[in-house]
């Protein structure tokens, strides 16, 4: 075994009979399992392991768990798999792990950025906002990059995340978050009653608290703590119901108790050993019917000065280094305390090897049997006195000790000790941050000098530690009613929960004495005293943003940082409040707390996305003749959720040039486009006119079974919402069609409508849009070919007229034929059930080859429909745009109401200068004007504001037409025909466009289309 | 993208000519797949006839009943079963009717005649929707990755149907059979979405050895505008 010169010789609960090897910054150091990172190295001797936020001073490993704000590493060297901001005293090890520090350049122990330190007086709070001033552009280009390679933590990986996550949903009776005393307590009690139970706990093992207790001392039901702890284990893990979550953090409390997990299934293991089937980590989205926090409680740090050093950390951590792991923190440890938790924490360290080198009390009144015990163990003790200073470049080497007097002041006399550890007890606060999520109320009680649960909102209570309940009877006694009482209230009887008797040494916290800051010999600019480690935030600053006018507790944060960053002032917060308080001279109370958020740790934003990512990350939606696109090498686009062909490419020919054939041919021999995707609503029942009129722009009352119509649906704004042909196929049955993308909402809009407004109209609606396969065939040819692929079918459209629809048979297959255009050619709909899509399609290709059937996608749809003026709602329309805007007035009924029409009268709707769709048609043909581009009245544009007559909606360059064409929206556009107006072309100078009506085809027929002034030379 | 990973082949064109009327449901390419024996398994359920039918029960209960065979189900989220005739309750009027393919069209006429005095509608959605058995001791656990819904035994008990989204999909899903080991469900999903859905299925059964399913629709988009002359 390799030499591990902090690790004693027995006792912990980590793995000794296996060694794991791993490296940090390069220095291959040896654990066992179950060390974390911060046991093992502090195990290897190794306390200093980064680098402050601010002042780039040494940070070592403060806390043991979650709540340790410095220690922060970055673990791995994969660019895929790198992980910063990961804390040393969590991460477990493992085989090969390589773990770096980060903040600083070029190491850790020679960082330049160190050098800014001996300038922190000039680095106040706030600093940036004062120092950084200059011309305008000098933040960002010079102070913002120049900052951010100084300060922050971390870097972020620089290649995409290789590995799976996923996200979980549950339902549950009772969650209980924390499986210390407590919190096994009511795991046991509500899991025995049958209800649904998950136990969460953030690290690997469950335990909690009594895992840091010293098992000679402790006894539970007559069993050592470990013990106890595998016996209710055990027993949880055979109960069905039951769920234990470990490695698990509850990091959210929201809203009908509703609990955010965060589960690291394999971050603990060596990628090798990383199961594929499995995720990464997981995501559980937890719907509780009772909640039971047991979160424990965190210990306060002291506040004097030079208290950030390596080698100075909590004796909370120290003894859990000690019993939980095996680990001496320091062999000649000095204790600095307010109570008697840190006289326990001497003796534990006393009893295991070290020497204490000294216990500081900043109490007068110590107990007595303590000071007995300190005198047997040969402990020198510094009553009633403090640590006024530290040194030791990257470990603490020695602390400076002076009296306090009764008035608050520090005495001239001083003592150097020397040491290697210094552990501070500043008493214990419950750790009460999701009951304060839950939006409980806090409440302060002057006896722990710190905020506990007060009443709640939600269905949860608070159990032990986190409730303020200290003492380990009590905690199990605490935990065991929570449990009890959360069942209950889920519908579930746990009988009799027995509570093991305690025996052993309470530890107790006697008298605790709370100072702020404590007293020093120095003035208070010269004390370097820091309340927030993570963010390099000391009493100094505190005091400055006080003096400049940040009194309030949430602005004091701000100003200064202190419990921001990553770990939020876990710890940091309620000295901060403290400080704020003192300084203020008000009560604690009267001055708060900040807001609690979720997440209470960073969550990476893989669990948050789980599963939905890459091909998951939302549908695709496919007509049943995808297959057929695929193979034909279609350019897709996305309409809504689903993919469309927007072109058929041939070999040879690109994008453009495919559009332009498929355009062509649909004119001059026969199309066909893949129309499944528009929105179908079958409408049936007596009502069913009525319905259709109140709807729809225009009246539905005499359109006879067989045939069709258009229509346009407004929103209450008398804005145009969304359009289609619906087809009556019975006086009291109508087939209603949409546009692709508002297929969904029409739906949701209509049943609305009916459910809440017309609750009278006997009406039932129901989407057909996937039952039917949909192809449109138009073209000169087209009759022919529905002709020879419809069974017996009269498509001559002389009797087979525009607007009619049919029932026929294809093959056999039963079908409806609609004969409805959006392209203004002869047209055929063929709607045939979906599961026959695929052999409808390639009938049509098959049998339209000798009529030169030509697929074509939305592009080509898209062009053919403008060269016709017909607009595309959503396009040529953005919600802002009514039927009298489209200069279709007529499909407005008289006479009637219908959705929106009221609208249609208020001033602004019916203002003669708004904006209307005409036709643009630039001088030069060949020059395709863009999509949005503003049209101006003059040549030259004037200096801004620009006054804008409108923008291009639609532009194209269509070959049926032989030039370029375009809509465009235009102020008082109807009274503009003819006229003369200039695009503005980005960057280039504005060219000459004629505003024209907007039925091209029509234009082109009647010879009315203007003279085209080509450009000189052609063009490129 | 895992070498395993199946992405469905639509094989080579077989040579066109007067073909007889085919049919193909969206995921005929999918093979059932399947996890460590009993834990999970997928297979579409295909060609079945659905029909939405919108009734109030108060008023066409009964006359629904004698023309169907059997009862429109009584409380909301259940099913009723008649031998292969299969009733769901998706919302306070409106219910999905499963009947074997063979007896849709007389079926559908006998409901259509049974409450023609009725205000009611009944719409066939045979192609609109397909089903995905999902089944095996997982098969709770694995829905649980991609719905809301409380799928434990005592949330939701044999026959009942619930209407929700499934990761980014709706659907209707239906507890046919319950016991641990052979739990089976249906889901109802509409066609387009299908293939989405089988693949997120696939995927949240990995755990227990279903292997990798990619979506077919896998292109990749061209939104730019496109459309300048060439010379």
């Amino acid at each position: 075994m390799s030499k591990q010169p902090f690790r004693t010789p027995q006792g912990g609960l980590v793995q000794r009979s296996r060694t794991i090897r791993f490296t940090y910054d390069g220095i291959s150091y040896h654990g066992h399992p179950g060390d974390t990172l911060a046991s093992a190295l502090i195990a290897n001797g190794r306390h200093m392991v980064a680098r402050s936020f601010k002042y780039h001073r040494p940070r070592g490993i403060y806390a043991a768990g979650s709540a340790d704000p410095a220690g922060l590493v970055a673990i791995g060297v994969d660019a895929k798999r790198f992980d910063p901001n990961t804390r040393a005293a969590e991460q477990e090890i493992y085989d090969g792990l390589v773990a770096s520090s980060q903040n600083c350049w070029p190491s850790l122990g020679t960082d330049i950025g160190g050098a800014l330190d001996p300038f922190w007086r000039f680095m106040p709070a706030g600093f940036y906002y004062k120092t950084f001033k200059g011309p305008p552009g000098t933040w960002t280009a010079l102070f913002e990059p120049l900052i951010r390679a100084f300060a922050g933590l971390g870097r972020a990986p620089d290649a995409g995340d290789p590995d799976r996550y996923e996200t979980v949903n549950r339902h549950c009776d009772v969650v209980v978050v924390g499986a210390g005393p407590a919190g096994l307590m009511a795991a046991l009690a509500a899991g025995r009653s049958g209800a649904r139970v998950i136990l969460v706990e953030e690290t690997h093992r469950l335990g909690g608290s009594i895992l840091s207790r010293d098992p000679e001392k402790l006894s539970l039901g007559g069993v050592q703590p470990a013990q106890w702890v595998a016996d209710i284990q055990n027993e949880l893990a055979a109960l069905p119901e039951v769920t234990i979550l470990t490695r698990t953090n509850a990091f959210g409390y929201y809203g009908n108790n509703f609990l955010g997990l965060w589960e690291k299934v394999s971050d603990h293991l060596p990628k090798e050993k990383r199961l594929g089937h499995l995720p990464r980590q997981r995501l559980w989205r937890v719907r509780a019917k009772e909640v039971v926090l047991a979160t424990g409680a965190l210990e306060r740090p002291l506040v004097f000065h030079e208290n950030d050093r390596p080698g100075i950390m909590l004796a909370s951590a120290a003894r859990t280094f000690l019993h939980r792991y095996g680990v001496l923190a320091g062999k000649r440890p000095v204790i600095f305390t307010n109570n008697d938790t840190g006289w326990v924490t001497a003796f534990d360290l006393a009893a295991n090897g070290a020497e204490i080198a000294g216990i500081i009390d900043v109490r007068s009144d110590l107990s007595g049997e303590h000071m007995a015990e300190a005198a047997r163990l040969g402990i020198p003790i510094h009553a009633s006195s403090t640590v006024v200073g530290t040194s030791g470049r990257h470990r603490v080497s020695q602390v400076e000790v002076r009296p306090l007097h009764r008035d608050g002041s520090v005495g001239t006399s001083f003592s150097h000790i020397g040491c290697d550890l210094l552990a501070v007890a500043g008493g214990y606060a419950p750790n009460a941050a999701l009951f304060s999520q839950s939006r409980g109320k806090l409440r302060y009680d002057p006896e722990l000098a710190a905020f506990r649960p007060g009443r709640s909102w939600q269905k949860e209570r608070s159990a032990g530690a986190c409730n303020g309940t200290y003492a380990l009877t009590d905690v199990l006694a605490e935990g065991a009613r929570a449990g009890v009482e959360a069942a209950a209230q889920a519908g579930f009887d746990s009988g009799d929960v027995t509570v093991p008797d305690v025996d052993g040494v309470e530890l107790g916290q006697g008298q605790l004495k709370v100072m702020p800051e404590m007293p020093s010999h120095l003035p208070p600019h010269r004390r370097r005293a820091w309340i927030d480690l993570q963010d390099d935030v000391t009493t100094k600053d505190l005091r400055l943003a006080l003096q400049e006018g940040y009194q309030a507790v949430e602005h004091a944060k701000r100003y200064t940082t202190t419990g921001m960053g990553n770990d939020q002032g876990k710890i940091a917060n309620l000295n901060a409040f403290a400080f704020i308080a003192n300084e203020r001279g008000e009560e604690l109370p009267a001055v708060g707390t900040t807001t609690f958020r979720q997440p209470y740790k960073p969550v990476t934003f893989a669990a948050i996305a789980g599963q939905h990512v890459g091909p998951h990350f939302a549908p695709r939606r496919t007509t049943p003749m995808h297959g057929w696109h695929r193979r034909r090498d279609a350019v897709f686009e996305p309409v809504g959720d689903w993919l469309r062909p927007r072109a058929y490419p041939r070999e040879g020919e690109d994008f453009f040039q495919a559009v332009q054939r498929e355009a062509r041919a649909a004119r001059t021999d026969c199309g066909v486009l893949d129309a499944s995707t528009l929105g179908k609503i079958d409408v049936k029942g007596p009502d069913a006119r009525e319905f259709l009129n109140r709807v729809y722009t225009n009246s539905w009352s005499k359109l006879a079974p067989g045939r069709c119509r258009y229509g346009l649906m407004l929103g209450e704004d008398g804005m145009v919402a969304d359009d289609g042909v619906t087809a009556c196929i019975a006086d009291d049955h109508f087939h209603m069609t949409t546009t692709t993308g508002g297929a969904a909402s029409v739906l949701a809009k209509l049943e609305d409508y009916l459910q809440t407004e017309w609750p009278d109209l006997k009406v039932f609606l129901t989407s057909v849009t996937e039952q039917w396969a949909v192809a449109s065939i138009c073209g000169p040819k087209s009759p022919a070919l529905i002709a020879e692929l419809l069974d017996d079918f009269d498509a001559d459209p002389e009797r087979f007229k525009f607007m009619d629809w049919r029932d026929a048979t294809m093959g056999g297959i039963p079908v409806r034929v609609f004969r409805i255009s959006f392209t203004g050619e002869t047209s055929y709909e063929i709607n045939i059930p979906a599961t026959y899509g695929r052999w409808m399609w390639r009938q049509i290709i098959e049998k339209g080859a000798r009529h030169g059937i030509t697929p074509y996608g939305t592009e080509a749809m898209h062009l053919l429909r403008a060269e016709k003026g017909f607009v595309i709602v959503g396009q040529d329309t953005d919600g802002t745009v009514t039927p009298g805007d489209l200069r279709m007035d007529w499909i407005v009924k008289k006479s009637g109401d219908f959705i929106g029409r009221r609208s249609l009268f208020r001033s602004d709707t019916a203002r003669k200068d708004r904006r209307q769709l005409v036709g643009i048609l630039t001088e030069d043909p060949d020059l395709v004007l863009e999509e949005g581009a503003h049209l101006i009245e003059r040549r030259n544009e004037p200096e801004p504001p620009v006054p804008v007559l409108g923008h291009v909606t639609s532009s194209y360059y269509s070959p049926n037409i032989g030039r370029s064409i375009a809509l465009a929206l235009v102020s008082g556009g109807g009274g503009r025909i003819g006229d003369r107006i200039f695009a503005t072309r980005g960057g280039e100078p504005t060219v000459p466009v004629r505003v024209t009506e907007i039925d091209f085809l029509d234009l082109k027929a009647k010879g009315a289309l203007p003279q085209a002034v080509r450009r000189e030379g052609g063009h490129g | 993208m895992a070498e395993n990973a199946k992405k469905p082949s639509e094989g080579l064109e077989p040579s066109e000519g007067l073909t007889p009327p085919e049919r193909r449901t969206p995921l005929a390419l999918r093979q059932s797949v399947e996890g460590a024996p009993g834990t999970l398994r997928l297979a579409e359920t295909p060609f079945a006839g659905k029909f939405i039918l919108r009734l109030d029960p108060a008023r066409g209960g009964e006359a629904f009943r004698e023309a169907a065979g059997l009862d429109l189900p009584a409380a909301p989220l259940m099913s009723v079963v008649n031998g292969e005739r299969v009733v769901f309750w998706l919302g306070p009027d409106e219910f999905l009717l499963l009947v074997p393919e063979a007896e849709a069209a007389a079926f559908a006429e006998g409901v259509e005649k049974g409450l023609a005095g009725e205000h009611h509608q009944l719409v066939d959605v045979s192609d609109y929707y397909t089903a995905i058995e999902i089944s095996g001791r997982k098969a709770r656990e694995a829905l649980m990755k991609l719905t809301t819904l409380d799928l434990h035994p005592r949330g939701f008990p044999v026959g009942c149907v619930a209407g929700s989204n499934f990761a980014r999909a709706q659907g209707w899903l239906w507890l046919e059979h319950g016991e641990e080991e052979t739990a089976r469900f249906r889901l109802y999903v509409r066609w387009s979405m299908a293939d989405y859905l089988w693949c997120v299925l696939a995927d949240a059964g990995r755990e227990w050895g279903v292997p990798e399913q990619i979506p077919a629709a896998d292109e990749t988009f061209l939104t730019e505008s496109v459309h300048s002359k060439k010379a």
